[in-house]
């Protein structure tokens, strides 16, 4: 189990290129999974659509997940995780540039392991995605999914 | 026999009659024989026995020989005194002895007869008298007993009474037991000793009155009655009472025993009578010498009255004819008038009257025309005057000498001599100018009072004690589209609602009146009659076109001085427009939650759109300068970094943004937050964030303030860090944040009575001319790159002290440091 997985959900082309560019530039190797709204992370998540029969036991390190999205947006995606047994304990970073309260406290009541807002200066932003991957990459520890 | 002998004289002359008849008859018939004829004497000398006694029958039996022998005569026998024979002589004195004899035994037998007569006429006459004594004796008994003066029966000398009544017992107050067997002295006053009578003065025993009593005793000793015997008996009371007394000795012969019946008449009331007359006497005597003396004193009167008359305040007229012509006045009357006594001489009274037709300006200063109306309004008086010779309270005008109407009240009486003539009207005029003034005062103030309540805004209606309405305003009318006089003695029963139903209402609803609409009206009009007043009541009024108005409603009770209540008024407002602004409002509000949603998920997208925008223009702008920095020239490289400090520098602008609308949306919560433990705290922060300033803070210890922490939190950091920045070219700053002294210049009018705190530095300041720029939104007075900001402090801090009630302002001068004032609750509140 070497392959240790980021996933990133993001719509905004922009943020996702960004992050990219943060996190090469922080040089982390990891495979970097994106997906472009919460159908897509949901597909990915639970083995549907277009991932169908996926390998579950495969799943992200960490899910950066942005809040407004089209489809289905950030809030609901971290709600159906958190309902499923297996993807309860998945530790899940909300990445967003909203500062409202609201989002914050919407957010930990669906159970968000933290709250990031993305600064608006690109150093401060990579300094941001270096520090998110060292913490959550290296130093957590999560507990694995018991059917795998 | 008894019968015969108990027969009157007049039978006994028939029955003798009769015998001697017979004798004489019997004799013819029989005479002749020898001795026959001789017999029948016998007849007649009975019957005269028997009928008149023995002295009848001695003389009849003498009488009987001479009778034969006529009767032998008269039959014709020659008779001779030779003839007569021995048997004869001894009948006949046979005749004579029977006859006594007869004639005794009758008169014995009538004697006994007689006497048994006599005794059983005594037995009757007694049973007769007896009777007579005894009714006699009940009726003086029930004399005695009932009669009004008190009577005693005493022993000698009026001791040991027997007997008395009940008027003697009332006398002096004793029971018969008590009283009898003592003596009238028991009773009596006592010599030397002194008295109370009832009538109530005093009454000595002196020897004198002492010697009178017993001069009294001894006369009905001796003459056996005494009358007019003045006397005193002791009441109960120990009161002497005054009694006329008559006495009656008896003695034993008739009565067994020796004594004295004593009556006696209580003189108190005739005492009294006296008295008064006396009384009535004297003053008489008094009256009398008074008489002479106000008969002397009627002349000194009569000039007295003349004077009395002329210093009157009240004017006086008189007059010795009916037409009212002049014959005396006194000098009000003239000063009334203005005319001396000679100028009215040979004027009626009627004289002084206001013309019709003319102009007269009245003494109260109003010009006044007299028309027909005043003398058509005086008729009845003179009717009156004519008819019952007076006239009271007769308002009107008199023309006083400069043309001028006196109001006066004018009372006139004709005065009678004893045989009803007529002697002379006498005029009393009263000037009543200052009692119309005051009238028309009162007329002007309660027209004023009238005026105010017909104009109120509000419907105003009066009702009297009973519930009637008496006067009702415009406002009123206007409120239930209906006149007043279709209001006038109605009870507001005709414009309350007293069905349950729909109803339209003026304000466009259909309102439901439920049971308990009435509940709460009729509790309301009970707690109304209990406080005499009620306000605030909200109801509906029917109006004509059957809608509802709803009114709110300030009843209260009006009282007179003796506290009895006289009738209510009731104010009512009709809140139709008041509610359809309620309706408006309540739309607005629902308008204005719907842009604040809408305002919210604005800055939702402000806060998430635009700033995605900026991270990639700041993102790029340095991923260009990285990965191709080297090729471009020094200046490309600047501006791609103004790029991406114009993108921060906005990124900057709309978290404060976001910040100020947050402020705005926040939920406030107010509680006792201490602002100098709030600025202490600030100030540290400030002072870790810029080490190496030499800032000088000053903070009032003890300074609460009732307020949201988290918003005043913001706000004091707003200030103090303004403070600080703005003092950042000072060697030495020097910051203060406390209250206001109270002698501040800068503290405008509104700032009175609040708590004001301050914020003072001794920075860079800045013009009053733009101090009205200073708290909008993203306004600066400094130039960025002297002291960078966005602009949004100030607005943020104005807000947070809007939503407390509270003001700011600020004073200051270019380079003479800046104050900042604000409060944190309404004025006054």
């Amino acid at each position: 189990m070497n392959k240790r997985i980021i996933m990133i959900v993001e719509d905004n082309d922009d943020d996702l290129e960004l992050a990219m560019r943060a996190f090469k530039f922080n040089h982390v190797l990891n495979e970097i999974v994106v997906a472009r709204d919460g159908v897509e992370a949901l597909d990915y998540l639970f083995g549907t659509g277009p991932h169908a029969g996926r390998d579950l036991c495969v799943m992200p390190e960490v899910v950066l997940l942005d809040l407004k999205m089209p489809r289905i947006g950030g809030l609901e995606v971290l709600r159906r995780v958190r309902a499923d047994s297996r993807t309860r304990y998945l530790p899940v970073v909300v990445l967003t540039s909203s500062d409202e309260e609201k989002d914050m406290i919407d957010s930990y009541h669906y159970g968000v392991n933290s709250y990031i807002r993305k600064p608006v200066d690109f150093n401060q932003f990579t300094d941001a995605v270096r520090q998110l991957s060292l913490y959550w990459m290296v130093l957590n520890q999560c507990p694995r999914n018991p059917q795998c | 026999m008894p019968g015969l002998i108990s027969t009157n004289l007049h039978n006994r002359r028939t029955v003798f009659a009769i015998s001697l008849l017979a004798y004489v008859v019997l004799f013819v018939f029989i005479g002749r024989r020898e001795g026959h004829g001789a017999i029948l004497a016998l007849f007649p000398v009975l019957t005269v026995a028997l009928c008149w006694g023995w002295r009848a029958g001695l003389a009849a039996g003498l009488c009987a020989f001479p009778l034969n022998m006529l009767m032998l005569t008269l039959i014709g026998l020659d008779w001779k005194p030779g003839m007569l024979t021995s048997v004869g002589i001894i009948g006949h004195v046979v005749f004579v002895l029977l006859g006594v004899f007869m004639g005794y035994i009758r008169d014995l037998f009538i004697q006994r007869q007689e006497a048994n007569e006599r005794l059983q006429e005594e037995m009757e006459r007694r049973a007769r008298d007896m009777e007579l004594l005894r009714s006699t004796e009940m009726r003086l008994e029930i004399i005695i007993r009932e009669s009004i003066d008190a009577i005693v029966i005493t022993g000698a000398m009026m001791s040991r009474i027997t007997m008395v009544n009940l008027a003697f017992l009332e006398l002096v107050g004793r029971t018969q037991d008590e009283v009898l067997g003592g003596s009238v002295f028991n009773f009596m006053p006592v010599a030397d000793r002194r008295y109370e009578t009832v009538l109530g003065d005093e009454l000595v025993i002196d020897e004198r009155v002492y010697a009178e009593m017993l001069a009294k005793m001894e006369e009905l000793a001796e003459r056996g009655r005494v009358s007019n015997w003045e006397f005193y008996l002791l009441n109960s009371s120990g009161l002497a009472v005054p009694l006329e007394a008559s006495a009656v000795s008896f003695n034993a012969a008739q009565l067994e025993h020796e004594g004295a019946v004593m009556v006696f008449h209580d003189i108190t009331h005739r005492k009294r009578i006296e008295r008064r007359l006396q009384q009535a006497n004297e003053r008489l005597q008094l009256e009398i010498a008074e008489r002479a003396r106000d008969f002397e004193a009627l002349q000194s009167a009569q000039e007295r009255l003349a004077i009395i008359i002329e210093q009157s305040g009240d004017s006086i007229f008189i007059s010795e004819s009916m037409d009212m012509t002049f014959q005396m006045c006194n000098k009000a009357f003239c000063d009334l008038v203005g005319f001396d006594r000679a100028a009215l001489m040979g004027e009626s009274i009627f004289n002084l009257l206001p013309i019709i037709g003319q102009r007269y300006t009245a003494m109260m200063g109003d010009e006044i025309v007299i028309d027909e109306t005043f003398y058509e309004k005086s008729r009845p008086m003179m009717g009156q005057l004519q008819e019952q010779g007076m006239i009271t309270n007769w308002d009107l005008f008199f023309v006083n000498r400069d043309q001028k109407l006196v109001p006066v009240e004018l009372n006139i009486r004709y005065m009678y001599n004893e045989q009803q003539e007529f002697v002379a009207a006498v005029s009393m005029v009263r000037d009543i100018t200052q009692r119309k003034l005051f009238e028309r005062e009162l007329q002007q103030a309660k027209d004023f009072l009238e005026n105010i309540i017909e104009n109120s805004i509000d419907g105003i209606i009066i009702s009297d004690a009973t519930g009637h309405i008496t006067m009702v305003n415009r406002a009123f009318e206007e409120i239930i589209d209906q006149q007043r006089d279709e209001l006038f003695g109605q009870t507001p029963v005709v414009f309350s609602v007293f069905d349950e139903g729909h109803y339209e209402t003026t304000v466009g609803e259909h309102v439901r009146v439920s049971r308990d609409y009435f509940t709460e009206a009729f509790a309301a009009m009970e707690k109304f009659f209990q406080d005499g007043k009620i306000s605030g009541l909200l109801f509906y009024l029917k109006r004509k076109d059957g809608r509802l108005v709803e009114v709110e409603d300030s009843i209260t009770m009006l009282y007179n001085r003796q506290g009895q209540s006289v009738g209510s008024v009731s104010i009512m407002r009709d809140i139709t427009a008041r509610k359809r602004m309620e309706h408006v409002l309540v739309r607005q509000r629902d308008q204005l939650a719907v842009a604040n949603k809408e305002l919210e998920s604005f800055s939702y997208s402000v806060s998430h759109d635009l700033r995605a925008p900026l991270r990639s223009i700041s993102g790029f702008s340095s991923a260009l300068t990285e990965d191709f920095g080297h090729v471009l020239p020094a200046e490309g490289r600047r501006y791609l970094e103004r790029i991406r400090a114009a993108s921060g520098r906005m990124g900057g602008l709309i978290d404060d943004m976001l910040k100020l609308s947050r402020v705005t949306r926040y939920d406030m919560r107010r509680e006792q937050v201490s602002l100098s433990a709030l600025a202490a705290d600030i100030a540290a922060q400030l002072r870790e964030q810029e080490r190496g300033r030499d800032v000088f803070c000053t903070i009032e210890p003890g300074l609460i303030a009732l307020g949201d922490a988290h918003l005043l939190r913001i706000a004091v950091e707003n200030l103090l860090g303004n403070a600080w920045k703005y003092t950042g070219k000072r060697p030495r700053a020097e910051i203060y944040f406390g209250t206001a002294a109270e002698g501040d210049a800068a503290l405008p009018e509104h700032a009175r009575g609040a708590a004001v705190y301050c914020v003072r530095d001794n920075g860079v300041g800045f013009d009053m001319a733009y101090a009205d720029k200073l708290f909008g939104a993203f306004q600066r007075l400094h130039a960025e790159r002297e002291f960078p900001g966005t602009g949004i402090g100030l607005a943020t801090v104005q807000r947070i002290v809007h939503r407390h009630g509270g003001r700011i302002w600020a004073q200051s001068a270019p380079e003479a440091g800046a104050t900042f004032y604000f409060t944190l609750t309404q004025e006054g509140s």
